[in-house]
């Protein structure tokens, strides 16, 4: 077993301490229960059928998603830096890079696998000839997009201050900020002013979708053109702030 | 070999079967009724008030109370869902399936029968429901639009499917604590 596979074995164990991934995957799988007062027919769906049906199927899970970032990288990475863990992990014969990418994977990746998996029987069972398979991968990679700027954000704020906690509440006050400014840039929408409704969608891309679908009115329907654009480039923007996290740390940060 | 993975299948399968074991129920019902009198000739127009935020509504038809044919047609707020004259949806805004309108249409509905059911499916949730009741042969006597969505059924497949996992979760536990470790020496 190489260095890195033995480290990411430690960080996993240590992120998913019995019995949190247990729990995780319980709630992620139980969230789509409530469909079960929906009262909707899916035997087949359009594709706006299809991410509403998405939307509510897997909205829970994916906030239960988002919690298990804010717990393992403030709790992680931020308190390894903020306890000096990190410099001894780095007498490891591992690299910065090779220790950010295990942190990654095992307080990101692993958690966004468990959301992709686990409340997948409920959402088939529910709606078992579905078929519109593009519509959830549609749904998977807006809720990756958009929660990978906070991830990159989060990264970056838990290695200028050394401190899980600061983190946290960084992550948090992305998340509520960008969907306060939503609810915000949604009114401006609403008058005929969409700036900056596509600025925060930057942030919170489901918002185009629901948009795009006309789940919000017929004034305020996007085109796929841009819901598509703009959901690149929050992708982009994440992983740009993901790239940067690994600069700082491999040149910037001192342990 | 964890018995973590085993704990991890159960729990995943648990809300399967739990969702099999749910019973079906109507969450909201609606119902309106009119009189097609002996000077009433006309369409009777019943405002079905909820709004079935809902992407399908299952309306049923209680005409035992009538003697000669209706025809129904059903509104969203001012727009024709479903007319049973000839499928027609209005361009934009909310509205029924073109399947579903075309496979409803053209049908009388005949007095003294209970009609179970009419699925109605949207293409988005939103909408007030209107009900217009067209006389045929002399219609008389009183007739209900009950309108109403249920909880949603899972497919029957969710019984036998969590049972499996949650079996092999199980045989997966049993295996790995009864496994002898390794210990080091």
């Amino acid at each position: 077993m190489s260095t890195f596979s033995r480290f990411l074995k430690i960080t996993i164990q240590e992120d998913f301490r019995f019995p949190v991934a247990e729990i995780f995957a319980f709630l992620m799988a139980l969230a789509p229960l409530t469909l079960y007062v929906e009262g909707a027919n899916y035997a087949s769906l359009s594709d706006s059928q299809a991410f509403s049906y998405f939307s509510s199927a897997l909205g829970l899970s994916g906030f239960l998603f988002l919690i298990m970032i804010f717990k393992n990288i403030s709790f992680g990475l931020g308190s390894d830096l903020e306890k000096g863990v990190t410099n001894s992990f780095l007498t490891f014969p591992i690299s910065r890079g090779k220790y950010l990418t295990a942190k990654l994977i095992s307080g990101a990746l692993l958690p966004f696998l468990m959301f992709m998996v686990a409340p997948l029987p409920l959402v088939i069972a529910y709606a078992p000839n579905f078929g519109n398979y593009g519509a959830l991968l549609l749904y998977w990679a807006i809720t990756a997009s958009g929660y990978m700027v906070i991830i990159g954000l989060m990264n970056l704020v838990a290695m200028a201050t050394k401190k899980g906690a600061t983190s946290l509440i960084a992550g948090l006050g992305l998340y509520f900020a960008a969907e306060f400014a939503s609810g915000f840039a949604l009114f401006f929408a609403a008058r005929g002013n969409r700036t900056a409704f596509y600025a925060t969608s930057l942030l919170n891309p489901s918002e185009l979708w629901t948009s795009h679908y006309r789940m919000l009115g017929a004034s305020l329907t996007v085109s796929t053109g841009i819901a598509a654009s703009l959901t690149i480039a929050s992708a982009l923007l994440g992983i740009a702030l993901l790239l940067a996290s690994y600069a700082s740390f491999e040149k910037v940060v001192q342990l | 070999m964890s018995y973590r993975y085993g704990v991890l299948l159960v729990l995943v399968a648990l809300p399967l079967l739990l969702s099999s074991q749910l019973p079906v129920y109507s969450v909201y019902q609606v119902s309106v009724s009119g009189h097609f009198g002996s000077a009433n000739y006309g369409p009777i127009v019943l405002p079905i008030s909820a709004n079935f935020n809902r992407n399908s509504v299952q309306v049923s038809l209680n005409l035992t109370g009538l003697t000669g044919n209706v025809n129904l047609v059903l509104y969203n707020a001012s727009e024709v869902l479903y007319n049973a004259s000839g499928a027609k949806v209005q361009p934009g805004g909310p509205i029924i399936s073109k399947t579903k309108a075309e496979l409803y249409s053209n049908k009388t509905f005949i007095g003294g029968k209970y009609y179970q059911a009419i699925t109605l499916t949207k293409e988005d949730g939103a909408g007030n429901l209107t009900a217009v009741l067209y006389p045929i042969n002399g219609a008389k006597g009183v007739a209900s639009i009950i309108a109403s969505y249920y909880t949603l059924p899972p497919s029957p497949a969710a019984l036998p499917v969590s049972l499996t996992i949650i079996g092999i979760g199980i045989v997966w536990i049993a295996a790995s604590v009864l496994t002898p470790r390794r210990t080091k020496k």
